[in-house]
């Protein structure tokens, strides 16, 4: 029998090596869906559906406009299944959702975040699940792989203002990524015990203390598969991965955390093979990779090794850790989930020690980069590699550039805008509820603890990660309300300055490289571009960051 | 057949579930949430603009 430490080690080994056998293949083939020039028949079938030109590419801002078109349209339709779900089959008794719960579900899901001020198995039915918000899972994590593709474009292409069409990529990722592995996938969870039933029943069963309990059991699988695969996390129990309908075992544990990582890491490698250089994938990758290796082991050492009376006679902080898995294993899902725009949990976040919870708040401060969302996260790593890029050039007084573009002011304006944006949201978001009595009022906690959760709150919601902290009261008018357009604008501002960087880029001519010319395919610049996310990203929240979980863990 | 959970299913609403809330919904709520929706994406439209004047 492993120790549990072992036994972490051993996972995280398995981890790595799994997530670095699937890089190549599954990048070269997102690579393959973002450049092939071939339509499969049922792509053709939908563009004349849709009326699209599958042939024809797109400028910026029409692009733009698509992405914000079927996303108002998806929260409208969500929001419409929600309120009348009641009348819908499948119900399975549920009520119509409240309207302010209503809309903060429907923008959480199609802005990829998944934030849940509900419980699923006693608020929705089955209709609702697959029909509303399994649809909004494959299609937000598609639309931010589509995103991050119109960058790549930007470095590829030259003298143009189309980055691509956004119909075309949004129908091929999804019918050529995201469908496939996700029933793939869910196949595997049925196999290894997630339940799958599509019955109108509860499921009653027979407790040993005699009584009877009516269980919700439903079409778990399907829905967990894309819900990691896309980094979406929103849980069919209100527990989410901590249930053991949703996370039976040991193995599902870490199947669902190289799920939610796998896209991320392997896009570094679609980025390298799209722009003619894999050397550049790789430092991306390495950067990401520290990153998330660094995360997972602090959080496992400030849950083994914090200060406090329990925890020394336990010796480690099993409050709120998935006793079936132990603290290694908590922890690698809680960096994981944290660093990518995921959100799933397997413990409860808001019990771990304040450096612990600390440190899953400043991963996704740092922009959800490593390995971030689908999509999201790579273009997020690629606008700091272009402020990095700038301020190298500052040092050394030349014009910078990366991978043949010329990074101008107005690139850097872009970049300059992106960076404010997702903090902005966020900390206002944190700072009307903290001057708001209403708000106050739902906090269970008082000091830089409570502070700590709604800080936290917002944080998740603005970088669309969607895990809570718990702690206080998300189900009301004012954080209904408040959230769901947090999240809107936290998943599309940045989006329209990366959008209008790429539309920048694209119109360049390629700049060939000389003497004076950063290598940004060295470790040198890996460690540059580390430094700078740090600086740059995580400074930002400093303040913010002190007032909370800083303030409290270092308070005897 | 061991002892342990037995599973049934039934047709009939759970005993457990959370009986309709007494929850008052206010008037023109929906019409203040699809409003709030598509003033939202409004807003980024306008900001998308606003970006492309920048451009010029």
């Amino acid at each position: 029998m492993l120790s549990v430490a072992t036994s972490g080690w051993f996972q995280a080994g398995l981890l790595v090596f799994a997530l670095a056998v699937t890089y190549r293949p599954l990048g070269d083939y997102m690579a393959h869906i973002l450049t092939s020039t071939k339509h499969w028949r049922a792509e053709k079938g939908l563009y004349k559906l849709m009326g699209v030109d599958g042939d024809a590419d797109q400028t910026w801002p029409v692009y733009i406009r698509s992405v914000l078109a079927i996303s108002v349209v998806g929260v409208l339709l969500l929001y419409l299944i929600l309120r009348i779900q009641d009348h819908l089959m499948l119900a399975l008794g549920m009520p119509a959702m409240k309207a302010d719960l209503a809309y903060n579900t429907a923008s959480s899901f199609v802005t990829n975040t998944n934030w849940q001020n509900y419980s699923g198995e006693s608020a929705l039915g089955y209709t609702a699940q697959f029909a509303g918000l399994a649809v909004q899972n494959f299609i937000s994590a598609a639309v931010g792989i589509a995103v991050v593709a119109t960058l790549i474009r930007g470095f590829v292409r030259t003298r143009t203002d189309r980055v691509g069409n956004f119909w075309v990529d949004l129908t091929r990722l999804v019918l050529r990524l995201m469908l496939p592995f996700s029933i793939v996938f869910g196949i595997v969870l049925i196999a290894s015990g997630v339940p799958q039933e599509l019955s109108s029943h509860l499921t009653a069963v027979n407790e040993v203390t005699g009584g009877n309990q009516s269980l919700y059991t439903g079409a778990t699988a399907s829905q967990e598969a894309i819900k990691m695969l896309g980094t979406n996390g929103g849980g069919i129990f209100n527990a989410n991965s901590s249930h053991p309908f949703e996370n039976p075992n040991g193995f599902i544990n870490w199947l669902q955390i190289y799920l939610l990582l796998c896209i991320g890491f392997s896009l570094p490698r679609t980025f390298g093979k799209m722009v003619g250089s894999h050397k550049h994938g790789y430092v991306l990758v390495a950067v990401m990779g520290g990153i998330w290796a660094s995360s997972a082991g602090f959080i496992t050492w400030a849950e083994e090794k914090h200060w406090g009376t329990a925890m020394a006679v336990a010796g480690s902080s099993m409050n709120g850790k998935e006793v079936r898995f132990g603290v290694p294993a908590s922890s690698l899902f809680t960096a994981s989930t944290t660093l990518t725009s995921t959100g799933a949990v397997d413990g409860m976040h808001d019990s771990y020690s304040a450096l612990g919870g600390g440190t899953a708040l400043f991963d996704m401060m740092l922009g959800e980069i490593a390995p971030g969302g689908t999509g999201s996260g790579l273009y997020g790593m690629l606008i700091l590699a272009i402020v990095t890029v700038f301020v190298a050039g500052l040092m050394v007084g030349r014009t910078p550039e990366y991978l043949g573009k010329k990074i101008r002011p107005s690139e850097m304006k872009y970049a300059s805008l992106y960076i404010l944006a997702t903090p902005s949201v966020a900390l206002i978001g944190t700072g009307i509820a903290m001057a708001t009595t209403t708000a106050r009022n739902s906090m269970n906690n008082i000091g830089p603890h409570g502070f700590t959760e709604v800080l936290y709150a917002f944080t998740s919601m603005a970088n669309n990660n969607g895990s809570a902290f718990a702690g206080i009261n998300g189900n009301t008018d004012f954080y209904n309300t408040l959230g769901g357009m947090v999240m809107i604008f936290g998943r599309f501002l940045p989006m329209v300055f990366v959008l209008a960087l790429a539309g920048s880029l694209a119109k360049q001519k390629h700049t060939p490289a000389s003497v004076g010319t950063l290598k940004t395919h060295t470790p040198l610049f890996a460690g540059l571009l580390t430094g700078v996310i740090f600086i740059v990203v995580g400074l930002t929240y400093f303040p913010a960051l002190a007032l909370g979980p800083l303030a409290e863990g270092l308070t005897k | 057949m061991a002892d342990g959970p037995r599973h049934t299913t039934r047709k009939a609403r759970a005993p457990d579930l959370p009986t309709p809330s007494t929850y008052k919904e206010p008037e023109m709520a929906d019409v203040l949430y699809v409003v709030l929706t598509v003033a939202t994406f409004a807003v980024l439209a306008l900001i998308v603009k606003g970006v492309e004047r920048l451009e010029r």
